[in-house]
């Protein structure tokens, strides 16, 4: 059985395990990741691209690309030639604006036809760019601190997922990597 | 691990919801193939890159702090503005936190490929030019508020004579009367 490629948001406040999270999902996925991250200091054992030769984008296992804004030549819009595989947008908010949002819209809209699945990763519902809402089939939510209320126009359910980060919040009182997986259908 | 230790709950919401086997399961499995090849159109890599460095016209630094006059501006003289056409207080027409980090965004960016490097004493001359421009406006009303209620008093006051001069005829003619 096959399945459409995936838009996976992924939110909690720092030490919740959202990158132990998505290490474990992509290594068992074992398809071929890229990781665009604003931190040197993240994801480490990976070799690092600076996506501008062929050989950036055809490759087995994961790969990081550091996102300097100050430096950046088109990043965004060069993910056009990543094909067959996972994307993951770390800490998105530090480099993903209103002016980067139109590469990340393509990549989206395009996602299916490329076969790659994306993973947007931030602390909190204001931390992840609204475009990543709209296109999103799940959210995996560990604790959250901030209002969800800024993005009430592009959830698709706003008031079932402020009931689910009320509960998620509840929960992490007692275990802080607790979180719950919502699904959009 | 993480997601072996901690799996999600059902609630009562109406949304779907899994927990991460049931994520892994549907994530295991291909993606629908279109076709394609992993290696299509990265010719056109070595085209793109040169047309892809941007002139950067403008450090970042000052580029976001022109960027963020450029906002502020904005983000008073349109509110007032279109306060005055709703006759309406100008803050109702302000952009919430989120769009005005978005404009200063976008204003930053934009400033950094252009370059539109502000002196220090035209932004000051811009930024008291704002603050006292949109209060320009109330300031004519208050003058006119004013003059208005200037009239209104020397009016009153000349009504007040005249009441007191017709007074005086009446008492005289009830005298008279009386006589």
């Amino acid at each position: 059985m096959e399945r459409t490629a995936k838009m996976v948001i992924i939110l909690g406040a720092n030490g919740t395990g959202k990158t132990t999270l998505l290490r474990e999902i992509v290594t068992q996925s074992n398809q071929k990741t890229l990781i665009v991250t604003p931190d040197d200091a993240e994801w480490l054992d990976c070799q690092e691209v600076e996506l501008t030769k062929p050989s950036d984008f055809v490759y087995t296992g994961l790969r990081r690309h550091i996102f300097n804004p100050d430096k950046d030549n088109g990043t965004l819009k060069k993910l056009e030639f990543f094909k067959k595989g996972i994307i993951i947008f770390d800490d998105c908010r530090s480099y993903i604006n209103a002016s980067t949002d139109i590469h990340i819209r393509q990549l989206l809209i395009r996602r299916r036809q490329r076969e790659v699945d994306v993973f947007a990763v931030g602390h909190g519902f204001n931390e992840v760019p609204p475009v990543f809402f709209t296109f999103a089939t799940s959210i995996i939510l560990f604790r959250t601190t901030d209002n969800i209320v800024r993005r009430k126009n592009c959830l698709k359910d706003y008031e079932a997922v402020l009931q689910k980060q009320t509960e998620v919040n509840k929960e992490a009182e007692k275990d802080p990597h607790y979180f719950q997986i919502i699904n959009f259908s | 691990m993480i997601g072996e230790s901690t799996k999600s709950k059902p609630t009562n919401t109406n949304l779907p919801q899994g927990d991460l086997d049931e994520f892994m399961k549907e994530f295991m499995q291909p993606k629908q193939d279109m076709n394609i090849d992993e290696n299509d159109g990265l010719e056109n890599l070595q085209v793109e890159r040169p047309e892809e460095p941007q002139h950067i016209q403008m450090q970042s630094g000052a580029a976001k702090a022109t960027g963020k006059l450029c906002v502020t501006v904005v983000d008073t003289v349109l509110p007032a503005c279109l306060g005055m056409i709703a006759k309406d207080d100008g803050d109702n027409y302000k952009a919430s936190d989120e769009e005005r980090s978005e404009l200063e965004e976008a204003f930053g960016e934009y400033m950094k490929l252009k370059g539109a490097d502000v002196p220090p004493g035209v932004m000051v001359l811009i930024l008291v030019g704002t603050i006292y421009g949109t209060k320009l406006p109330y300031a004519f009303q208050q003058r006119k508020i004013a003059a208005a209620k200037e009239e209104l008093e020397k009016k009153e006051k000349e009504l007040l004579e005249r009441e007191r001069e017709l007074q005086l005829k009446l008492a005289q003619l009830e005298k008279k009367t009386d006589e």
